[in-house]
């Protein structure tokens, strides 16, 4: 199967100054990015914060140029200046619904102009249009004629999934899209995409910092670190034997109910990711692996694996 | 558990808007011995942090405590009913969550973390070297460069080291913990709650750390205790509670979080949400959602009950649930 959005060699370098001398730098927010998703397939991107993942959604929906590589959609070439139909066919949901719904709008004012601005509807369907779009997300229909203040955090995000499923896409870019949700709310939202995904066959890009949601939710899993792809794979195998020693520290450092208790015990992972304006020559990781080797700090590792694991390390037994 | 007397204790507290009276914490009663963790965990909304910010004092101006009082173990003399501010410094320190919007930016590390010794008549110099001291132990690498930067050049992590050091800068002999790992990444949260066991080991330490993440909670906490629309639902020992809840919230809560082991399942959901305070429900508060909720749920709300050692269950179906069920 051919890839429904692809990623080549993809590239995010910003112009900066840096705060002390006011000298310029490059900050490499995405560095040598290449990915490919498949129709109806859900691919979950981990990472820990400035890892360049949500620099990475702003280029899949083409919010950010990036400085080198192509994006390609169904095998064509695609900029930042989209058509109207290609930005309609992929859609972001971002983390705070309460920052991204214009507060003094009700969500159907807010839905039916979508809907009108691509003519996807004849005028006599729009009220069938914006009911079933509120089944699709299960919400009440009366939540339609409400301003997002007078919803709870839950909902305001599953009519952030309706806003972005109201121009009928291909592609959900979800970026963090239920961190700031409690847990109960959390689980409707992810069962919802999952949900979606099965009956409408959408493809879904999900980036998050919580490796049990991406468990739970993605078939495949990419890691970033330091704006590479660290390691790729089926999330099954990525989950139950990873390569990578970024990949095994995330999983050692996550909280979980099967693996409780106290008791001193030193922790996953010391230190913290080198900045992003730091030139890093071998592995970006090499400064808090434990396996690091002179020969890490030499040359950025090839990936190694096969079509569907390969990790960029040289110790990955593939 | 240690059995040893409580350091703190907290009975009947309640907690109220002034204006409007609506209670938003009610009746909530706990205790900490020396050197056990309490774990308190529950939904945005749920009392969590305004119970632990009442302990100091801390409260917004528009909520008040309705009832309720506070008695802490001090250094000689047995437990004792005090007053908030005579906590603050004395005993008790608390972390945060956001360590940006905690730390002053006009002040130097090092003069954050002396602060306190300064503030109970140390000299300068003696409270400088403790101020390197602490940052050591609590992991902040070079201390002596690091105590001349400013809050704002330093990582989140950092930040959170150096707030739990200005803590550790009065000596106290409990502390209290208002989600300070969730704003942080993965494997940074998981350098801090290992800090934080070891102090606890080290210095003996009694803990009340609140979360709104199970998973966390039952890392850290020998006890916990579930927070629902402002009362404790059920309480008991950490790994007790998690394997075998003996309340229907608490199982939900499980039941909704994704694992990292075993089999992928679908989550399971709670309908509809959690009751806004002054409008609650008639009889339990959980009771509209409560898939094992029976008439008399509705009619009057159950009372936090001992089910065995060191259980309680505020639930009038718990005997129904059952016990040791896998989740």
């Amino acid at each position: 199967m051919s890839a429904l959005i692809e990623l080549d060699d993809i590239e995010v370098h910003f112009d900066v100054k840096t705060r002390r001398s006011g000298t310029p730098a490059t900050l490499r927010a995405v560095d040598g990015v290449s990915l490919a998703v498949e129709r109806s397939q859900c691919l979950g991107v981990v990472g820990e914060s400035g890892c360049g993942k949500s620099t990475l959604a702003c280029v899949l929906v083409g919010l950010t140029a990036p400085t080198a590589g192509r994006v390609r959609y169904d095998g064509r070439e695609i900029g930042v200046d989209r058509s109207k139909d290609l930005r309609r066919r992929v859609q972001m949901v971002f983390q705070d619904p309460v920052a991204s719904l214009n507060p003094r709008r009700r969500v159907r004012s807010v839905l039916s102009e979508l809907i009108d601005c691509h003519d996807l509807v004849p005028e006599a369907g729009m009220t069938s249009a914006l009911n079933s779009l509120m089944d699709m997300v299960n919400l009440p229909r009366r939540v339609l004629d409400a301003r997002p203040r007078e919803l709870s955090g839950g909902q305001r995000q599953r009519v952030a999934i309706a806003r972005a499923l109201a121009v009928q896409p291909d592609i959900l870019v979800a970026d963090e899209a239920v961190s700031a949700l409690d847990v109960s709310a959390q689980a409707t939202v992810v069962n919802l995409l999952a949900d979606l995904r099965a009956e409408l066959g959408l493809t879904i890009v999900f980036i998050s910092h919580d490796l049990g949601i991406i468990r739970t939710l993605c078939d495949r899993v990419a890691v970033m670190y330091a704006g590479r792809v660290v390691e790729e794979g089926p999330a099954d195998t990525v989950f139950a034997s990873a390569q990578h020693p970024y990949t095994r520290a995330l999983l050692r450092a996550a909280p979980d109910l099967g693996r409780r208790g106290t008791g001193s015990r030193s922790p996953a992972l010391e230190g913290e990711p080198s900045g992003a304006l730091d030139v890093i020559t071998g592995c970006p990781f090499v400064s808090r692996c434990p396996e690091a080797e002179a020969i890490c700090s030499a040359a950025p590792p090839a990936y190694v694996g096969d079509g569907t694991h390969r990790t960029a390390c040289i110790h990955a037994a593939h | 558990m240690t059995g040893t007397e409580p350091v703190i204790e907290i009975a009947n507290l309640s907690i109220a808007a002034a204006q409007s009276g609506v209670t938003l914490v009610d009746d909530v009663s706990l205790h900490v011995d020396a050197g056990e963790c309490l774990g308190i965990v529950g939904e945005s909304g749920s009392g969590k942090s305004l119970t632990l910010r009442s302990i100091l004092g801390l409260l917004p101006p528009a909520l008040h405590r309705t009832q309720g009082t506070v008695r802490f173990q001090g250094e000689k003399e047995g437990l004792r009913p005090v007053e908030p501010r005579e906590l603050r410094g004395h005993g008790v320190s608390m972390i945060f969550q956001e360590p940006m919007s905690s730390l002053n930016p006009t002040m130097r590390i090092g003069d954050l973390v002396a602060a306190g010794p300064r503030a109970r008549g140390v000299s300068r110099r003696a409270a400088a070297d403790q101020a390197l001291r602490l940052l050591a132990e609590v992991g902040v690498p070079h201390p002596e460069q690091r105590a001349r930067a400013w809050p704002h050049q330093l990582s989140g992590g950092l930040r959170q080291r150096v707030m739990i050091a200005m803590a550790l800068s009065v000596e106290p002999r409990l502390l209290l913990c208002d989600e300070p790992t969730t704003a942080l990444d993965t494997t940074v949260q998981d350098q801090i709650l290992t800090l934080v066991e070891r102090l606890r080991i080290e210095r003996g330490l009694a803990l009340i750390f609140v979360s709104h993440d199970l998973s966390v909670i039952s890392r850290i906490a020998d006890r916990t205790a579930v927070m629902y629309a402002g009362r404790i639902i059920e309480h008991g020992p950490t790994g007790a509670l998690v394997d075998s809840p003996r309340h229907p919230y608490t199982r939900a809560l499980i039941e909704s979080m994704p694992q990292l082991h075993g089999p992928p399942v679908r989550l399971k959901t709670i309908n509809g949400s959690p009751p806004t305070a002054g409008r609650l429900p008639p009889g339990c508060r959980f009771a509209p959602r409560c898939p094992l909720a029976v008439d008399a749920c509705h009619q009057a709300d159950p009372p936090l009950l001992n089910i065995g050692p060191h259980r309680a269950t505020a639930c009038l179906r718990q005997a129904e649930m059952n016990v040791g069920e896998p989740v």
